[in-house]
């Protein structure tokens, strides 16, 4: 399959900054949704709800499904939200939530942020269990099978019997 | 009271807060922890860690040899590494060689040695056409690599991590390790920018 490639990397840049070529440190997410997204990932693996390397392919079937089908990635709402589309699959393959309780998660947010609204409309400052969700009470431990299968590759650098290959070298001269 | 769609939230924060209640119910997520990883890698966690590797490696030769050998290890007798990585493998620039790191199919990044990877990192276009084309792609972001210098580009595609070691700019010799990694970016340690004096 032929990758998408007409935009310049001068084009990709002027997408993720207005600073041109400038290429700030800057570590924040974009938003918040990203963050929270980023950080679920992240706990669920700590969790060993799935593994990295699985969210990994998840993540990659995703953006492969997304270049094909829409385009280019060339900002961090387009990627993160390919991320989600990874987690919500994994999680839902996992029998960790299922689409009818997703659907239903969703419409209480809906419902909450409406609420809000109301209040809002009426001059009425929202009480903080509306505005920061439901209380969360206390948790239980569960553990998951770890399944994941590391690359050939991976498992030669451990062994330490090889070392990396780059995917590609060139010399002019 | 019926519940209007709101329109002032993207699609993506209703799926984020609707995952992250269905998973704390079910109690298998604690968003105290997902709160913690946040803050870790906005606050924490950035280019000045990478830095303080390269740094310690323009100084010492010997952690440079444990770096290039087992850079995981090596970045973890400066308390840097973390769950998120695996493997580590650190490749260094010479005056022949020129290292530069990609992702092609998802972005993957080294997060507990650089924090968190540049839009322009997790592109199509960058993951797509250097592959194919480095010199060109690196000229486009600034840099120009010259021709007698053999360019390497290392997919991120499997478990393994990678940090290029950039080459230490000339005149620096007077500086210590902490002036020295204020000079190194996380431009640099992905391969395309050098480390300017």
């Amino acid at each position: 399959m032929e990758r998408i490639l007409p935009m310049t990397m001068m084009d990709v840049l002027r997408c993720d900054s207005q600073q041109g070529f400038e290429r700030c440190e800057g570590q924040s997410f974009s938003t918040p949704w990203a963050a929270r997204a980023f950080g679920m990932v992240l706990a669920a693996a700590r969790k060993q709800l799935f593994t990295l390397n699985e969210f990994q392919q998840a993540l990659i079937v995703e953006i492969t499904e997304y270049e094909r089908a829409s385009g280019r990635i060339d900002n961090d709402d387009v990627y993160y939200s390919r991320w989600i589309g990874a987690l919500t699959t994994l999680l839902i393959d996992r029998h960790l939530i299922d689409l009818r309780g997703l659907e239903r998660a969703e419409a209480a947010v809906h419902a909450r942020l409406a609420a809000i609204e109301h209040l809002h409309d009426h001059g009425v400052h929202a009480h903080d269990a509306l505005l920061h969700g439901p209380h969360l009470g206390p948790h239980r431990d569960r553990e998951t099978q770890d399944d994941g299968q590391p690359c050939s590759e991976a498992v030669q650098m451990r062994k330490g019997r090889a070392l990396p290959k780059p995917i590609y070298r060139e010399r002019l001269r | 009271m019926s519940a209007a769609h709101s329109n002032k939230k993207p699609w993506q924060a209703i799926r984020t807060e609707a995952i992250e209640t269905l998973l704390n119910e079910i109690g298998v997520l604690d968003s105290t922890r997902v709160d913690e990883i946040v803050k870790h890698y906005e606050e924490d966690v950035g280019p000045k860690t990478g830095a303080r590797v390269v740094a310690k490696a323009w100084t010492d030769p010997a952690f440079k040899a444990r770096l290039l050998a087992d850079g995981l290890a090596a970045c973890a007798e400066l308390g840097i590494g973390g769950p998120e990585t695996e493997m580590l493998h650190v490749v260094e620039n010479t005056a022949t060689t020129h290292n530069v790191v990609v992702c092609t199919l998802c972005s993957c990044y080294p997060w507990p040695i650089l924090g968190l990877p540049p839009a322009w990192y997790k592109s199509s276009a960058y993951r797509s056409r250097v592959v194919r084309e480095p010199r060109r792609v690196l000229a486009e972001m600034g840099l120009v690599v010259a021709p007698e210098v053999e360019i390497v580009v290392w997919d991120s595609v499997s478990e393994i991590r990678y940090l290029v070691l950039p080459e230490r700019p000339a005149g620096t010799e007077s500086l210590d390790e902490d002036a020295l990694a204020a000079l190194v970016t996380r431009d640099a340690m992905i391969g395309i920018a050098h480390v300017k004096g």
